[in-house]
């Protein structure tokens, strides 16, 4: 056993800083093993599209034929899927970041040391939105090098990649977005949803339950309106998270034709956009869905900090 | 009860260790309450720890112990009354004051899924104290260096609950609040856990206990607070708990007349004649001396007097068994 320090350390009268708070919580995340497993799990899977689009021949054909708009929907496509499972990996992480540290105690140790409830709530939301941004980096990054690869080894060099013009890459920005926005709503519902029940189990049940409900909510609003005959209920869907993640892309990116120069001469391209999950049954335009969205982002965060900062710890 | 209404010196305010005062008050609760729906579970409930004290928090189960320290924590809001710690609001004041209080409580607090060296880590960084060398000093202090590698779900719970302590001691906390430290370990832990304890007490550590193990309690705290319903029976001092309540042990060759020449006496009335034919008894005034001569005064010269004193769990339960008796609060 060692002796203890005799002299007075010279952290005497420090106090807990945010940005330190963060770094732990940042230390943490990096410690889940099973949830970076899942990610980079998903970095593999993102290969098979593009893998497809330069070996299956009909496919490669088109990617020649027709490069802005095989290329854009190969994008739409695989950015649609990685809203979903980003989505996922984001709601899993977020649960464990807030949620392991009421279940197995640990916030009552942080918390006794003088860091603030909502402090500490921020600093988590940091740290989310820290892994999100460099999850959601990493993946467009990957993305763009594997669609770099496609291209060039299909086109036998930077010629099929020099066809995509500012509109496609407009394009792909604005997808991209939709794909930020929903991965920021996903984040915050997690959060919210673990803070309201204190533990892991009721965080992954109502985040990773969310989305698959009210895309059904759909449905049965529908099955009620018509069976009520009123509208009231099929609008209401106007009004849902879900549908309006699921919608945004297609409202940022309406469906259009457009004139491309190809190395066979000018073609006409419709480009139009690819997204999964069921839509809402009235449809409103893009900063309506931004707006829904924005909603229910600043809801979570409400209830998030309401509840944190009113109950008593007793973890 | 009377407790001193001292302010402690401004000095303190700054956080700032101030020369070693005796009577410094570095805990106090005043008419801390705590009121769970109809269940009171804290009452008005007046503690003075002072600094350098080892004290102890005893009480039997439910009778409120966790629920103070968490409210000494800041982790529950008082019903009424407040806590402070070094002079100051721990509500008011709360990154300042807690910044200087470690605690333990209950069962341990840790990330099951990251090694005992991690979780070190990870509360360093929230604290602001990452330094290597000194969390390889606390896994020292508490005997954890070579399994520091290893997940925390494969612990033992003493390994978990000496864990627990190491993440108290990480910063070098002015005052130590232990509720249960000794939960879980087994007699050789026990021991290490109060070598430590002391050892950290002569260091001018201010560290409050809470605990069932009395015994422990008895070895280490200079005083004591009772608590029961919520409310505090006693404070006081160990010496001045079980002073005058031991009884004095007799070998007498005629024990019979002896214990009848006891028990004639007023002091003498709870006397007893063991089967062994050993007579317990309590003495005039307490005093062994004058045992003696009463004893020589009847001819019945004793072979052997001997003063067994009274173990803290026989005041404990005396003071905490009838519900009526917890009447000592403010
Ligand atoms: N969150 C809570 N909600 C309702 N009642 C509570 C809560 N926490 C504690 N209590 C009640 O308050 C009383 C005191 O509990 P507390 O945990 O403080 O006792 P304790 O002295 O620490 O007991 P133990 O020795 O068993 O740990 C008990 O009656 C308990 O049931
Ligand atoms: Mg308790």
């Amino acid at each position: 056993m060692l002796a203890i320090s005799t002299t007075r350390r010279a952290t005497i009268g420090r106090t807990p800083r945010f940005w330190g708070i963060t770094r732990g919580e940042l230390f943490k995340i990096s410690r889940l093993r099973s949830t970076w497993i899942m990610g980079i799990l998903a970095l593999g899977i993102s290969i098979l599209p593009w893998f497809a689009l330069s070996f299956i021949p009909r496919q490669r054909a088109s990617l020649v034929a027709h490069t802005i708009s095989s290329t854009l929907n190969n994008v739409e496509g695989n950015l649609s899927l990685m809203r979903v499972f980003l989505g996922i990996f984001l709601i899993i992480l977020a649960v464990q970041t807030i949620g392991l540290d009421y279940q197995q105690g640990t916030i009552r140790i942080i918390l006794a040391r003088g860091v603030d409830r909502l402090q500490l709530l921020g600093a988590k939301a940091l740290a989310l939105f820290i892994v999100s941004v460099i999850a959601l980096a990493g993946w467009f990054l990957w993305e763009l090098i594997l669609g770099t690869v496609t291209l060039s080894l299909v086109g036998g060099g930077f010629g099929l990649f020099s066809a995509l013009n500012g509109t496609f890459w407009q394009d792909t920005g604005l997808y991209a977005i939709t794909v930020v926005v929903s991965a920021l709503a996903s984040v915050a519902l997690a959060i919210a949803a673990t803070v309201l029940g204190r533990s892991v189990a009721f965080g992954m049940a109502v985040g990773l339950g969310f989305f698959p409900i009210d895309n059904f909510g759909t449905l049965i609003l529908r099955v009620i309106s018509i069976v009520t005959n009123n509208t009231f209920w099929a609008q209401l869907t106007r009004y849902l998270l879900g549908p309006a993640l699921n919608y945004m892309p297609i409202a940022a990116l309406p469906q259009t034709t457009h004139i491309v120069a190809t190395p066979s001469g000018p073609v006409n391209e419709v480009s139009g956009a690819f997204s999964l999950g069921i839509n809402p049954l009235y449809t409103d335009n893009f900063v309506h869905t931004l707006l829904v969205a924005l909603v229910y982002v600043l809801a979570f965060a409400a209830l998030a900090i309401v509840l944190t900062w009113r109950r008593d710890v007793k973890e | 009860m009377a407790f001193p209404t001292f302010v402690p010196p401004a000095s303190t305010t700054t956080g700032q260790p101030s020369a070693h005062n005796d009577s410094e008050i570095v805990l106090q609760t005043q008419a801390l309450t705590k009121v769970f729906g109809s269940r009171t579970a804290v009452d008005h409930l007046n503690l003075a720890v002072r600094r350098g004290e080892v004290f102890g928090f005893l009480g039997p189960n439910g009778a409120g112990k966790t629920t103070t320290i968490r409210m000494a924590l800041g982790l529950i809001t008082p019903t009424s009354g407040s806590v402070e710690i070094l002079g100051q609001n721990v509500w008011q004041q709360r990154d300042r004051v807690l910044s200087q209080v470690g605690a333990l409580i209950e069962t341990p607090a840790l990330h099951l899924y990251m090694s005992g060296r991690d979780n070190l880590q990870a509360v360093a960084s929230i604290l602001g104290t990452a330094d290597a060398r000194r969390i390889d000093e606390v896994l020292g202090l508490v005997d954890l260096s070579d399994r520091q590698r290893d997940r925390v779900s494969t612990y033992s719970l003493g390994m978990k609950q000496r864990l627990g302590v190491a993440v108290a001691l990480l910063d070098d906390p002015q005052v130590l609040i232990l509720d249960e430290p000794a939960n879980g370990l087994d007699p050789a832990g026990i021991v290490e856990m109060r070598d430590l304890l002391r050892r950290l007490a002569t260091q001018g550590k201010t560290i409050v206990i809470s605990s069932h193990v009395l015994s422990e309690v008895q070895q280490i705290c200079t005083r004591v607070a009772i608590i029961n319903h919520g409310k505090l029976v006693t404070t006081s001092t160990i010496d001045d708990l079980t002073r005058g309540q031991g009884y004095f042990v007799i070998h007498v060759e005629d024990a019979t007349r002896a214990f009848a020449a006891i028990k004639s006496q007023p002091w003498g009335r709870e006397a007893t004649l063991e089967p062994n034919l050993t007579i317990h008894t309590a003495a005039p005034d307490g005093r062994g001396r004058d045992l003696v001569s009463f004893l020589v005064g009847v001819g019945c010269v004793p072979d052997q007097v001997a003063y067994e004193q009274v173990q803290l769990e026989e005041v404990f339960l005396r003071l905490t068994s009838t519900p009526g008796a917890a009447n000592g609060g403010a």
